[in-house]
């Protein structure tokens, strides 16, 4: 039975009424509702249904309102309710040359930001974080590293990879114009079917969460998450680390789902503890009960489910122009004319502009720049991992451009406080600001016309790190070990 | 038929126009809009298509050759395709990331108002409904009829009806399709998010109101740190 046949009969309506005048906050478990994380976070916050499968949704958190969309709404006169629950970072925008605290114009599309941020806090919306704030950085490194991302909350913003926060135990997506969160609090979207990936197997030396990722989304397809909500769970995700969650859930768009979460659990909740927007001492508790309603049950079901082996899986590295071109760091560039009829047009495509030779193994491929940094995986424990490969060794001398980008400004201090910054200059990395940076190529930092650049980020599409240059994906220190090489490298050789 | 296109509110009820192929899979919005080329036309933008000069930006990476010089295998560099408002696509069109500003309203302002696919990037649907822009979903049989008609019809109008939802293709039998209801309800109607929203208002305050007592450290972050 459906959910819209359940509601129309009597007992459905019944139990309907029942909910209706019940809390927010009380648990609804019934039989044919599914019973997973996102059917109990979506129920809870459904203010209407609008026809057919879309609903009006209450928003616990925005990321979003600029100062100058904030204040064009003051100057129309709406009346703008909980500013609370917006907090806003230019992270696409800023540079991320050491310089721009002396030069604020670096950077593309820079504004007054300050100026216009003070405006905007004495309305209430504190949470504005210019590049100077110790909260800034990339915008889904912010909101869970601060506390604002928590779990059983229905999260929004602009960009597309605001996924990641899902990893918290919470609905996400991107693509939300902020305007109707501002002006009524709510927003109007279409309920997803579920899909669960269940990840199996354990993790070889020197594969990471990106890699799992890129794995999932190559055997799955880069479309295959359309019309879902993904949870990523199994042993192997229970295993991960917080940070390492995030950089799972970061990807769940590249495989067509705006929506990526994982259950939350005490990994998660540790995680949260003590962070400045968490919930305070007064509340914990209170919030910890509420929390731990969230998993999906034992029982649930969903609308679809995978299972991903990553037993005797290798590092990753994507060879074409899309995420789901991702293959095993030993293994060798695929030939269009075997691969399946519906993609030999886009794999062709992917080797034209590549410049790659099908059949030649992908390892030893030359790289002209590296670049770490990104929502993917740009925290301290990737930066840690990154450090320990790069401690004593150099990038190779034919490699143009090397950065890391911290994800935020307290990654960044912590990574100093830590001698990290240390290591990574020693090795012949440019050591940058947080900021979004060469993930997209569009505000300043791009990657050179006619360059190979593998990097830890999370699209290699035509054009995307900047005109002419080819992406290589990979994790974060995959691409420390090819650095050091000079071509994709293998970093199990290297542990 | 002309559409005013305004921020939200759009009117879609029948479109008549060129429709031109472009048949791949998993196009994703940093190839139709690329970053160092980043489309920034304003909403008056005149109408020309993308084969005109204003819409020369559009597909820049794929569209010229490295020394600039237009690729003629590419759709919009064709005589036939320059001023066509319907685009016949595949899977996962227009995926990635959102673009609003680079990829669906100048698309619109050009005159861009009907996509016909098997399948669309989820961020790109979204923002489709607030431009005014149709999208239908077809199984790809369909598609590859679809384009085999157009390309044996230049010049040939196409029909898209959202009230009877059907395309009419002259000389063939019409295609019927289905759309989300309430899409279909609103750019029928060109209701803006707004009206939409407004009968619900008070149930959202209610909600909103009875879970700031209930969940009040979300209201309050970083509160009583006292």
């Amino acid at each position: 039975m459906n959910r819209r046949d359940f509601i129309t009969t009597s007992v459905g309506a019944g139990l309907l009424v029942a909910a209706s005048s019940r809390s927010l906050f009380a648990q609804f478990r019934s039989a044919g509702r599914g019973g997973t994380m996102f059917d109990k976070i979506w129920d809870a916050h459904v203010v209407a249904n609008l026809g057919g499968e879309t609903d009006l949704l209450q928003v616990d958190r925005c990321i979003g309102g600029s100062p100058t969309q904030v204040l064009r709404l003051v100057r129309e006169g709406v009346e703008l309710r909980n500013p609370e629950i917006f907090y806003n970072v230019p992270d696409h925008t800023v540079s991320t040359s050491p310089e721009r605290y002396a030069d604020p114009s670096l950077g593309w599309g820079w504004q007054p930001y300050e100026e216009l941020a003070d405006e905007m806090r004495e309305l209430g919306f504190t949470k504005a974080f210019g590049q100077s704030d110790p909260r800034f950085g990339i915008m889904h490194v912010v909101g869970p590293e601060t506390g604002l991302s928590q779990p059983g909350m229905v999260l929004c913003a602009g960009d597309s990879h605001t996924c990641t926060h899902g990893a918290m135990g919470l609905i996400s997506w991107g693509g939300e114009n902020s305007d109707n969160i501002l002006r009524t609090g709510t927003v109007i979207r279409r309920r997803p079917r579920t899909m669960r990936v269940n990840i199996v197997g354990a993790l070889g030396p020197g594969v990471r969460a990106k890699d799992v990722i890129l794995r999932t989304i190559a055997q799955l397809g880069t479309d295959s998450g359309t019309g879902f909500a993904v949870e990523y769970a199994g042993p192997v995700v229970r295993a991960l680390s917080q940070e390492a969650r995030f950089s799972i859930c970061n990807l769940a768009v590249e495989m067509a789902s705006p929506t990526g979460m994982v259950s939350p659990d005490d990994t998660t909740y540790e995680y949260l503890s003590g962070r400045e927007f968490a919930p305070s001492a007064r509340y914990w508790d209170q919030a910890l009960a509420f929390w731990r309603t969230l998993p999906t049950d034992d029982d649930a079901l969903f609308d679809r489910e995978e299972t991903i082996d990553m037993t005797g899986v290798e590092p990753q590295v994507t060879w074409g122009i899309n995420p789901e071109h991702a293959i095993g760091i030993g293994e060798r560039i695929p030939d269009p004319d075997r691969a399946p009829a519906g993609k030999r047009a886009t794999y062709r495509q992917a080797i034209e502009y590549s410049r790659l030779t099908p059949g030649e193994p992908i390892l030893g491929t030359p790289i002209d720049e590296a670049f770490i940094g990104s929502c993917v995986e740009s925290r301290i424990s990737d930066l840690r991992a990154a450090a320990a490969i790069l401690e004593g060794r150099r990038v190779a001398s034919t490699v143009h451009s090397a950065w890391v980008v911290p994800g935020s400004n307290a990654v960044k201090a912590q990574a100093e406080a830590e001698g990290l910054d240390r290591i990574f200059k020693d090795a012949g990395f440019e050591w940058r600001e947080s900021g979004c940076s060469k993930c997209y190529g569009s505000n300043g930092d791009y990657v050179e016309p006619g360059h190979r650049c593998i990097s830890n980020s999370n699209r290699n599409y035509i054009g995307r790190q900047g005109r002419e240059t080819n992406t290589l994906l990979a994790s974060t220190t995959t691409v420390a070990a090819s650095a050091i090489a000079g071509s994709v490298a293998d970093v199990r050789a290297l542990l | 038929m002309a559409q005013e296109i305004r921020r939200g509110g759009h009117v879609f009820d029948v479109h008549e126009g060129l429709a031109a192929p472009f048949m791949f899979d998993n196009v994703s919005t940093d190839v139709i809009a690329p970053a160092l080329t980043n489309l920034t036309e304003g909403l008056d933008a005149p109408r020309g298509g993308l084969g005109s000069n204003r819409g020369a930006t559009a597909f820049a990476n794929i569209r010229y050759r490295a020394d600039g010089s237009p690729r003629q295998d590419f759709v919009f560099n064709q005589e036939a395709y320059r001023t066509a408002s319907i685009m016949v696509v595949g899977k996962n069109y227009a995926t990635g990331s959102s673009r609003v500003t680079g990829v669906t309203r100048p698309l619109a302002a050009w005159g861009v108002r009907v996509y016909i696919g098997e399948s669309f990037g989820p961020i790109f649907l979204t923002n489709a409904v607030q431009y005014g822009v149709l999208t239908v979903e077809l199984p790809r049989e369909t598609l590859n009829e679809i384009v085999e008609w157009v390309e044996s019809h230049h010049g040939v109008r196409m029909r898209v009806d959202l009230e009877r939802q059907r395309i009419e293709t002259p000389g063939r039998d019409p295609i019927a399709f289905e759309t989300d209801p309430r899409v279909r309800n609103k750019l029928l109607n060109g209701l803006h998010d707004l009206e939409e929203i407004e009968p619900h208002l008070p149930a959202a305050r209610a909600m909103r109101a009875r879970d700031v007592e209930e969940r009040p450290w979300i209201y309050r972050p970083g509160d009583d740190r006292r």
